[in-house]
């Protein structure tokens, strides 16, 4: 059934302490392809809500313009809008797997499915590609602190930086 | 035909909205930014009002609350349309007394079908309509937890955002009967330095269920909370929740005669015994003498035992008040008091909570 919402993009971006919800025009980007931009360390947000991650449900304030650096970011929910946030090859990349995935960053931990080749090699993962975000599909990040607090997204990106522990899990699937 | 305000600052989406509205059969107003939704709820008085979240300068949930605050707005029914589509932003939603919550993307008939049941339930609509009660008995042991918690947890079902309070100065039994593990009492709350709406929000605990609960200490406390603490503390939380159920201590004294005075019903639990008969003559002599409506006096018989006791016609009698309600002895009810497990929620059919979910 087709689903009506906007056309601009809503992301969860997290960081140690807050969460700010924003809705991005992408401009024929994706978000992936913004974070992983290398030729800047920031990101410009049009508009911002942010609210604190022990009641990450309150909105604190809003600011027409915000600015993050995508470095000390931990993690991006996307709710919705797969299409938005990740190019089709990387999502459609035949020759990967996906496997069952446990990760910790700062005060979260966050589980879902991670594309990898079939003889997974998380030092591989971990240390080669320039792509600072990993895509988690499926994914829930909970707050390790109050487990009933829980952001689900088609799409989790984490930024490889602020993992701490990373679990690949036995079953794979093609 | 009914009129939907809608309040998005996403103005594609505005369209689309009027269009499957429109198509739905309902007169369409809209506008982009919650100040001007105001005015034009003010003026239009439309029969629904669906907001969006995310829009600059006041957002929906400060758009919502305003509405609820106004008492020409706070009776019309309230969808919060929003792509923040978390479990937290749900709670959210329901928390600022939104009727519901609808994440974007939508499916239009998904959207069309909730406006509907909406707008259906209109005519039970009770979300302005705050009402606060007040569970109470001069004799202890004759279930006003048990009823206390399962009354709140039938309010918390039929999607009215409901609070249970444990008013005692400790021990309280509410967070037992819940197995909650409160971190935060209410008497941690008037000892502390901010009595703020905000500060009640975050001294809450919330059960599995749902239900928010502000807890009791286990340790009675070394010296009674201000009477002013409780005024602010029941206040805080007549206006953020729709149905507030305060399980009252089991004293005459004045956080009692204090809550008392500031609650719209008072339902007076009884048991069919000579003890808990006195008491409540009692109890009623002293709600007299302190000038308490006699309408807001509710009795509720609570045969809490299986042995039949006295007869209730007698007891009305003896009383001159008629039983509001009449709650049967249910086998069930120690076990799940023994296992935190209510009725309400263990064993939703049984006589018990068969019976209080018929007096809601």
């Amino acid at each position: 059934m087709t689903q009506v919402g906007s056309r601009r993009l809503t992301a969860d971006i997290f960081a140690d302490s807050h969460r700010l919800s924003t809705q991005m025009a992408l401009r024929g980007r994706v978000l992936s392809d913004l974070l992983n931009d290398t030729s800047t360390l920031y990101l410009e947000l049009d508009i911002a809500y942010v609210s604190r991650i022990d009641h990450p449900g309150e909105i604190l304030a809003d600011y027409a313009l915000s600015i993050v650096r995508k470095d000390r970011l931990s993690f991006v929910v996307v709710a919705s809008g797969l299409e938005m946030a990740l190019k089709q090859n990387q999502t459609m990349y035949i020759h990967r797997r996906q496997w069952p995935v446990f990760v910790t960053v700062p005060y979260f931990e966050i589980t879902g499915q991670i594309e990898a080749p079939a003889n997974s090699d998380l030092r591989a993962l971990m240390a080669t590609g320039v792509e600072r975000f990993i895509p988690v599909y499926n994914a829930t990040a909970t707050l390790s602190i109050n487990q009933s607090v829980k952001f689900s997204g088609e799409l989790i990106l984490i930024n490889k930086t602020s993992i701490e522990v990373l679990c690949i899990g036995d079953k794979s699937s093609q | 035909m009914a009129t939907i305000l809608v309040i998005d600052d996403d103005l594609d989406l505005q369209q689309m909205l009027r269009l499957m509205l429109q198509r739905g059969g309902y007169k369409v107003v809209t506008t982009g930014d919650g100040p001007d939704g105001l005015a034009k709820a003010k003026a239009l008085k439309p029969d629904m009002a669906i907001v969006d979240v995310m829009m600059p300068g006041m957002n929906g949930y400060q758009v919502v609350r305003k509405m609820r605050e106004d008492p020409e707005l706070a009776g019309m029914v309230i969808l919060i349309l929003t792509a923040r589509a978390q479990p937290v932003d749900r709670e959210a939603a329901l928390a600022a007394q939104a009727d519901d919550y609808m994440p974007k993307p939508f499916a239009p008939n998904e959207l069309l079908a909730k406006v509907s049941e909406l707008m259906t339930n209109r005519s039970t609509f009770q979300g302005p309509a705050k009402k606060t009660i007040g569970v109470f008995s001069l004799r202890g042991g004759v279930g006003t937890t048990s009823v206390a918690v399962n009354l709140a947890l039938a309010l918390h079902a039929k999607n009215l955002l409901t609070c249970l309070v444990d008013l005692k100065p400790g021990p309280g039994h509410v967070a037992l009967q819940l197995r909650l593990n409160a971190k935060t009492t209410w008497i941690d709350w008037s000892n502390g330095n901010e009595a703020t709406q905000d500060s009640v929000w975050h001294a809450l605990t919330k059960h599995d269920s749902g239900l928010e609960v502000m807890a009791a200490p286990i340790v009675p406390a070394a010296s009674p909370p201000s009477l002013d603490r409780i005024l602010t503390l029941i206040s805080a939380l007549q206006g953020k929740f729709a149905r507030v159920v305060i399980d009252l201590p089991s004293m005459w004294g004045p956080i009692v005669q204090t809550a008392i005075g500031h609650v719209d019903t008072i339902w007076l639990v009884l048991a069919p015994e000579v003890g808990s008969l006195q008491s409540t003559v009692g109890a009623l002599r002293a709600m007299k003498a302190a000038k308490v409506s006699d309408e807001k006096i509710e009795l509720i018989a609570n045969q809490n035992m299986p042995r039949p006791g006295l007869a209730l016609p007698a007891i009305e009698k003896a009383l001159g008040h008629g039983f509001k309600g009449r709650l049967p002895y249910d086998e069930n009810q120690n076990a799940a008091v023994g296992q935190g497990a209510p009725l309400m929620l263990s064993l939703p059919d049984s006589p018990l909570a068969a019976a209080i979910k018929a007096l809601v």
